[in-house]
Parts: C-alpha cells; structure tokens; sequence
C-alpha cells in the first residue's frame, strides 16, 4: 500500500480535512482531545452559544427534557417552513384563501409544508409552557436566574402573539371568527381598549387592513422581536452560571451532597 | 497538530459516565462536546422525525373561506385562549379577557423576587412534600373549576345576589323595603343600581361599562382569589408552607385551572357555548 499503511479512502479523507478550504472553514481540528473540544465549542458560532463544559448533573435528560432546546429548534424549524410559505401566500383578503387552496392542491409538497408549520407552532407553544413548568419546578428561576425567568414570561407572551397573528393568515372561517373574538377582547382593555381594537383591526372588523397588519406582526416585526429577547435569554443563561445545578444551593449543604443531587 | 487516535476510554469524565450512573458530583462539569451536543442532536432529529410524520398523515385544518355575514357557532379560539374564552361565559370580559391574564403574566414574572432562597435549585419540586402539595392543590382547583362551571351554567349567581343587593340599596337609600317585596323582575334593576352605588362609591369610572358589578366582578374575584387561599390553608395544616411550597401551590393552581378550563371549552361547549358531552361537541362547526 506505501504512503504509511493508509488506506485509499483514508487518504482522500485527509486530503480533503486538511485541505485549505476546510481549515479555512472549520479552524479546529475533530475534537478528540480535550483542547479541541474546547475550541470546537468556542470557534463555532452555532455552539458557542454553549459553554465549553457543562454541569453531568445539569444535562441528564430527566432534568431538562431538552424543551428549551426544542422550543428553539420549533422556532428556527418555523422561521425556515414560515420563509417557504411566504413564496406562495399572498396577504390580501382576495386571494389569501386561494393561494392556501393552491398550495395544498399544486404546491410540491406544499399540504406538508403547511402542516409542518401549523404543527409546528402549536408545539412551539407546548413546548414553551412546559420549559417554563421545568423550570419553575426546578426552582432555576431563583437567584441569580431572576431576570432571565422574566425574560422567559415574556418570551412565552410573544410565541403566543406569534402563534395568534398566524391565526388570521389562512383567511378561513376558523381564522377570522377567532380573531374577530379575540380582539373583542381587546376592546375591554380600561380606558384605552376601543383605540387598542382599533389599531389592531385597522378599522371596525376584520377586513384587508387586519390581514395586512397581523401579516406584517407575524412575519417581521414579532419574529425580529422574539429573536432579539431570544438572544437576552441564552446571554442571561451564559451570564446567570448556566444550567441550574445542585451546586447553585450555596445556603443548602445537605442539597450539596451527592446523594441528595441525585434524586 | 494530527494526534493519534488514543485508545477507549478517552478521558477521565467518560469513564465516571460509565462507572457511576446513580451518583453525581454536583460540581462534576463534562465537556460540552459530545456530552451536550449529543444529547440536543438526537433530540432534535427524533422529535423533527415524530412532527413529520404527523405532518404526513395528518393534515392542518382549513375551513371554507371567510364570511363576514356567517359566524360560526360557537366561534373558538385558538386552543392557548379556550381556557380565556371560558372565563368569558363567568365575568366580565375586562376581567376574563384583560385582567386575569395581565395578573397571570405579571404573577409569573413577579414569583422570583417573592421567592428569593436559594434553596431547591436544580432538585425536581425542591421539597419532600413539592409534588404532593402540586397534586393536592392541582386536584382541589380543577374540582373547584368544574364544580363552579357547572353551578354557574345550571344555576348561577343572581338567585343569591338578589337579597343581598335588595339589603345594601336598602341600607343605602334608606327604605324599609325587605328584599322579598322586591319583585323577581327587577332584579336587573337592582343589580343597575347596586353596581352604580358600588361604583360611585369605590370611584371607578363610568368609561369603565362595569354595570353588573356584582355577579361579573365580586363573586369571580372572590373565586378566584379564594380558591387558592384555601388550598394553601389545607395545605398548610399539614405543617408550615415555605415561601418555595407556597410558590408551588400557586403555580399549581394555575397550571390545573388553564388545563381544565382549556378542556371545558374545548370539548364540552357546544351550540350558543352551552355545556354538552364530547361526543355531542361537533369539532367543527358551519
């Protein structure tokens, strides 16, 4: 064989993994020491969002369920499947229904395409209500991890107005009569409700102003904003110590033991 | 920089992983990759994997195109604000539709700086008696929930506001009149004017439409604070509540209230919103 008892195919491989290209791309090398395991972590603008190491007792399944991770990948899952949609529905009151009907009927795979944006907004919302019961019954919104749990509320408010707006899009029945319910609603906020309902309507009831308005909240201006509180949140979780641990009971020394953390 | 490949196990944390699965250093860190990353890989693709599949075999629902002059019956919300839509039918929509979840959001964001210990992090239910207490006071809520559901949907709050209203516009306005000379058709009229004396009274503002004060502002207020005020009670009679228990109770309630309500609506309230069986429900109405 020569070339040191390697392989054809192994040759190849270290042709490409060393090749400029690649190092260009990727500075660290397979993380199969500790320093590259490191680095992996840090040079990486996706993983960077992890601290390097992370607590054992902090990562068992049984402890996160890995919901906030979910809840983030059904946000980057919509965004994708959201951007697709955007290439066929038209926001007016006209031909939104239509273009719903042609998606389903003459879209490649467009009925599916849909389906996983519906789907995957409502489990965006159980998700999110269930990472923060996690959370809450695992007291990781105590000290100093007060003002991400904030953050979180108000997270869980904006996937709901997400989730909302999309409501009105397909222009059914379903759509308008939820809508037109909901910001009856609006209408008994003390004081300022009937301008609230107004502003939200862009008139007296449902009609082409609303479709363009909640079009608009539900494509731009919520999902800029979720993403901005987004990035508070992870920022807080680096600067808050992380993932909640045993270890975060600094009063607690029976809570410190080894035992009592493995319950 | 091309090391070698050392041979398995690779390093020290590894091999705690595989000797000691049940106990945990809680100052024991791991490296992010694989640990981590492993585990949010797989739960990614799993889960990806179980929404596609549903999303193959089960289609999102589209109903024929919007008519403004053709309202469905009932007209529901999207099922995160059935459980709102059912505090509807029972009080006053600025209080159902406004206050309520404006107090539940507030609520929520307020609990860490009530309570501040830091003690129970990271330990599911923090306490011994967490879980039980969660279970007790979820169970006590929803009871409540539907017991109430019911009591306002068969019989209501009037038939008991009526002398009481009668025996405050009395005392008010100075007349002998018992409450049973009151006619049973004025009823209304008492009511008007029992929320106008309440309201000039207290000063709320007449811009707020607060007419019947009583029976959509009092009685649901009452409920509704009451409710987990009992529950902690009971609770607390088995040994005093920590400030962290008494969060849970809270939450607790909360979540039982939000899921029974959610599923009143959802699969109990049928033609004009009135109480059926699921099976009588028609999921979509025309």
């Amino acid at each position: 064989m020569g070339n040191g008892g390697k392989s054809f195919l192994q040759r190849v491989g270290h042709w490409v993994w060393e090749s400029r290209l690649l190092r260009s791309i990727y500075r660290t090398r397979y993380p199969d020491n500790q320093r590259n395991r490191v680095m992996v972590v840090m040079n990486s603008v996706a993983l960077h969002l992890h601290p390097t190491k992370v607590s054992r007792g902090a990562v068992r399944i049984t402890y996160t369920w890995g919901l906030g991770g979910l809840s983030l990948w059904m946000f980057l899952l919509l965004t994708f499947t959201g951007v697709l949609l955007m290439f066929y529905y038209i926001p007016s009151t006209n031909q939104a229904y239509q273009s719903m009907l042609a998606l389903q009927s003459s879209v490649t795979l467009g009925q599916f395409l849909r389906n996983m944006h519906r789907f995957a907004a409502q489990a965006m919302v159980i998700l999110v209500i269930l990472h923060m019961t996690r959370v809450f019954y695992t007291g990781a919104y105590k000290p100093p991890r007060e003002f991400n749990w904030v953050v979180g509320v108000t997270l869980w408010f904006l996937t709901l107005l997400l989730s909302f707006t999309g409501y009105l899009l397909p222009w059914d029945q379903l759509a308008i009569w939820a809508i037109t319910v909901g910001t009856g609603i609006a209408g008994y906020v003390p004081f300022i409700g009937k301008t609230v309902q107004y502003m939200l309507l862009g008139g007296y009831q449902v009609d082409q102003p609303t479709l363009i308005r909640w079009y608009t909240l539900h494509v731009f201006l919520l999902p800029i904003a979720l993403i901005a509180v987004m990035a508070v949140h992870f920022w807080r979780i680096r600067k808050d110590g992380n993932l909640s641990t045993p270890a975060d009971n600094l009063d607690d020394e029976a809570a410190a033991t080894p035992q009592v953390a493995a319950r | 920089m091309s090391a070698a490949i050392p041979p398995e196990p690779r390093f020290r944390e590894d091999v705690r992983v595989a000797r000691a699965p049940g106990a945990l250093d809680p100052q024991e860190k791991v490296f992010t990759w694989p640990h981590l990353l492993s585990i949010e890989l797989v739960a990614a693709l799993l889960y990806t994997v179980g929404l596609s599949l549903f999303a193959i075999f089960v289609n999102a629902p589209l109903e024929p195109m919007a008519n403004g002059q053709h309202t469905p019956n009932p007209a529901k919300a999207p099922w995160y604000f059935l459980g709102l839509q059912e505090l509807l039918l029972h009080m006053h929509p600025a209080l159902a539709g406004v206050l309520v979840p404006g107090a539940v959001l507030v609520g929520l964001a307020t609990i860490p700086f009530v309570d501040k210990e830091r003690k129970g992090i990271a330990i599911w239910f923090s306490t011994s008696r967490g879980l039980s207490i969660s279970l007790v006071v979820g169970l006590i809520s929803a009871i409540w929930v539907v017991l109430l559901v019911m009591f306002d949907n068969w019989v209501g709050v009037r038939p008991f506001m009526s002398p009481l209203v009668s025996s405050i516009l009395n005392s008010c306005v100075g007349t002998k009149a018992a409450p049973g000379l009151i006619p049973q058709g004025l009823w209304f009229m008492q009511e008007e004017c029992g929320s106008v004396l309440i309201r000039h009274t207290l000063g709320i503002p007449d811009a707020w439409g607060l007419a019947p004060v009583w029976n959509q502002w009092m009685v649901p207020i009452v409920f509704m604070i009451g409710i987990p005020f009992t529950a902690l009670q009971f609770c607390g009679r088995y040994g005093r509540l920590t400030v962290r228990e008494q969060m849970i109770a809270l939450y607790a309630y909360f979540l039982a209230t939000f899921i029974t309500l959610t599923i009143i609506m959802a699969g109990f309230r049928g033609f004009g919103e009135r109480l059926y069986w699921p099976w009588q429900v028609n999921p979509f109405p025309d």
